[in-house]
């Protein structure tokens, strides 16, 4: 922990990760913490803008899974979390990005519920967003194991396929790669 | 720099792709439940990830995963502008 903490000991942010990663009792805080940099890569690399055409639909890259107001600089809160977590369950539904094709995920999300809990979520306004105690009761969190197994996501496998053939899942190998750029010091600016 | 992740987790396009012939919406809950389960974990904690996508997901066995926190602020830090 000495070693790590010493290593970054310009980044107040990620001694902060540090501590809250033993406060909140997260026995692996040094991947934590490699994480944190390694997520930092993943954003200034934008690796899916270009290399899959559905991304370019934003052209923004990442950008759908952050919330709008921390984008426009707005006061934020938790609730930008929970803007995420919508983007993250939609790409789990339909293996892309969402993007505001609202008849692409409806054809795509055999469930209503699965439907519903993205769109009060994917809200603009951060009041409107379902809290996480809500979202952990919604019907479709609850919703029966036997039930949720007969729904194929037929679509999400073509498309997560596709990515998967645009060699972007972030192997290993390409991951060192990337370790090696951040260590030179990859300039921020550059990748936007 | 060393390998920044253990060896048997992967991220989650990775665990998604790897599944991706038995993968229905029961999975898809699944791992979403775990996922909203640990951003629960790190809200009560007074941990706001802020970055949360899919490469923020750790996957580290079948059950478990574990989130980068790239730009986590404590929720009293948060302001305008910011």
């Amino acid at each position: 922990m000495t070693r790590t903490v010493s290593r970054s000991h310009n980044n107040c942010l990620i001694e902060l990760v540090v501590v809250f990663g033993v406060q909140l009792g997260c026995a692996d805080f040094n991947v934590s913490l490699r994480l944190v940099q390694y997520a930092q890569m993943i954003r200034e690399d934008e690796p899916l803008t270009g290399r899959v055409g559905r991304f370019n639909q934003m052209n923004k890259g990442w950008s759908a899974f952050v919330a709008p107001e921390i984008e426009s600089e707005f006061y934020h809160d938790h609730r930008v979390d929970l803007w995420s977590l919508g983007a993250i369950i939609y790409m789990c539904l339909t293996g892309t990005a969402p993007t505001g094709i609202q008849n692409l995920f409806e054809v795509v999300v055999p469930s209503p519920d699965a439907q519903n809990l993205v769109r009060n979520l994917l809200k603009h306004d951060p009041r409107e967003r379902l809290s996480l105690n809500e979202v952990l009761n919604h019907p479709w969190m609850t919703e029966d194991d036997d039930v949720l197994g007969q729904h194929d996501l037929g679509l999400a496998k073509v498309f997560f396929g596709d990515w998967f053939r645009s060699g972007r899942t972030n192997s290993r190998e390409s991951h060192n790669s990337s370790s090696r750029s951040f260590e030179r010091g990859l300039p921020t600016a550059s990748a936007h | 720099m060393e390998e920044i992740y253990p060896d048997n987790a992967q991220l989650l396009p990775q665990y998604i792709i790897q599944k991706i012939d038995d993968y229905t919406e029961r999975e898809c809950r699944n791992i979403c439940r775990e996922i909203v389960f640990r951003v629960y974990q790190f809200h009560e904690g007074g941990v706001v990830h802020r970055k949360l996508h899919m490469h923020s997901v750790v996957v580290e066995s079948q059950v478990r995963l574990l989130l980068s926190m790239a730009e986590a602020v404590t929720t009293n830090s948060i302001s305008h502008g910011v």
